[in-house]
């Protein structure tokens, strides 16, 4: 048995914005390599914000 | 009941939940790189001029897939030691596997900036589109590996996984790296290898 869940019952992170916000930083990055750098470099920052906020998050809940 | 009449429930059961999530990823990106890895096989050859795999410098590409592949083999090192306790040899083989995959990626931009000076683009032909479509595509996975694997350290420095705690983690990441260095030894396979037949 995991660390995660006994048999039959699964922990499960609960709601969240973050893996929108780090979808969108995905895409702006690939958007901006066929546009505009500018919009890769937005892209990256999201991206870095999204995983901090992400990871800070699980830290909190567990 | 033994274990091989044991339902599909019971080996579930023993997987934690990020590990699952992680399969479920990979099963989807398998099923992409293979579309990739069809295209290319299709296309490498169907352009009637232009660059074709003959150009690919296979030995410097294996040169750099090797040091990704021992990055396997240092992760399930760095598990080792984390199942240990031991947090400095897991920190440690940790910044190795990084090291490996960053290496393999200044492989690959030096490939492609080579490629580059030649006047070799994405839209040169259809070899070009494909191979850049799926090393790029892999690439990225790499990269994504990457940012993964130095969240885990940055965590590790801050004592997040000391006396078993959230080890679940690190075997989702290192279960996402297996599966991007696995990935690549078919790509470099039908890429690679196949240009010297």
């Amino acid at each position: 048995v995991s660390e995660h869940h006994d048999r039959g019952h699964h922990h499960l992170p609960g709601p969240s914005v973050w893996p929108m916000v780090c979808g969108g930083g995905i895409a702006l990055f690939f958007f901006g390599i066929v546009t505009s750098l500018v919009f890769s470099l937005v892209g990256l920052l999201l991206l870095a914000w999204s995983i901090a906020g992400w990871v800070g998050e699980v830290r909190d809940e567990s | 009941m033994d274990e091989a009449s044991a339902p599909v429930g019971a080996w579930i059961d023993r997987v934690s939940t990020p590990v699952i999530g992680t399969l479920t990823f990979i099963a989807s990106e398998a099923v992409f790189f293979g579309c990739l890895i069809a295209a290319f096989a299709i296309y490498r050859t169907a352009s009637p001029s232009g660059p074709s795999p003959k150009i690919l410098d296979v030995g410097v590409t294996g040169l750099f897939s090797v040091l990704l592949w021992a990055s396997s083999g240092t992760i399930v090192l760095a598990e080792r030691r984390l199942a240990r306790d031991d947090q400095a040899g897991f920190r440690r083989w940790l910044l190795l596997t990084i090291a490996l995959g960053a290496a393999f990626l200044i492989g690959q931009a030096l490939e492609y900036r080579k490629m580059f000076a030649e006047g070799i683009r994405l839209g040169t032909n259809l070899f070009t589109s494909s191979f850049f479509t799926l090393t790029g595509f892999h690439g990225f996975h790499v990269l994504l590996g990457l940012v993964a694997l130095t969240t885990l350290a940055c965590l590790a420095f801050a004592g997040d996984y000391v006396g078993g705690r959230r080890h679940a983690a690190v075997a989702a990441v290192a279960t996402y790296w297996h599966f991007v260095d696995g990935v690549w030894v078919v790509v470099f396979s039908v890429v690679y290898l196949w240009a010297l037949l």
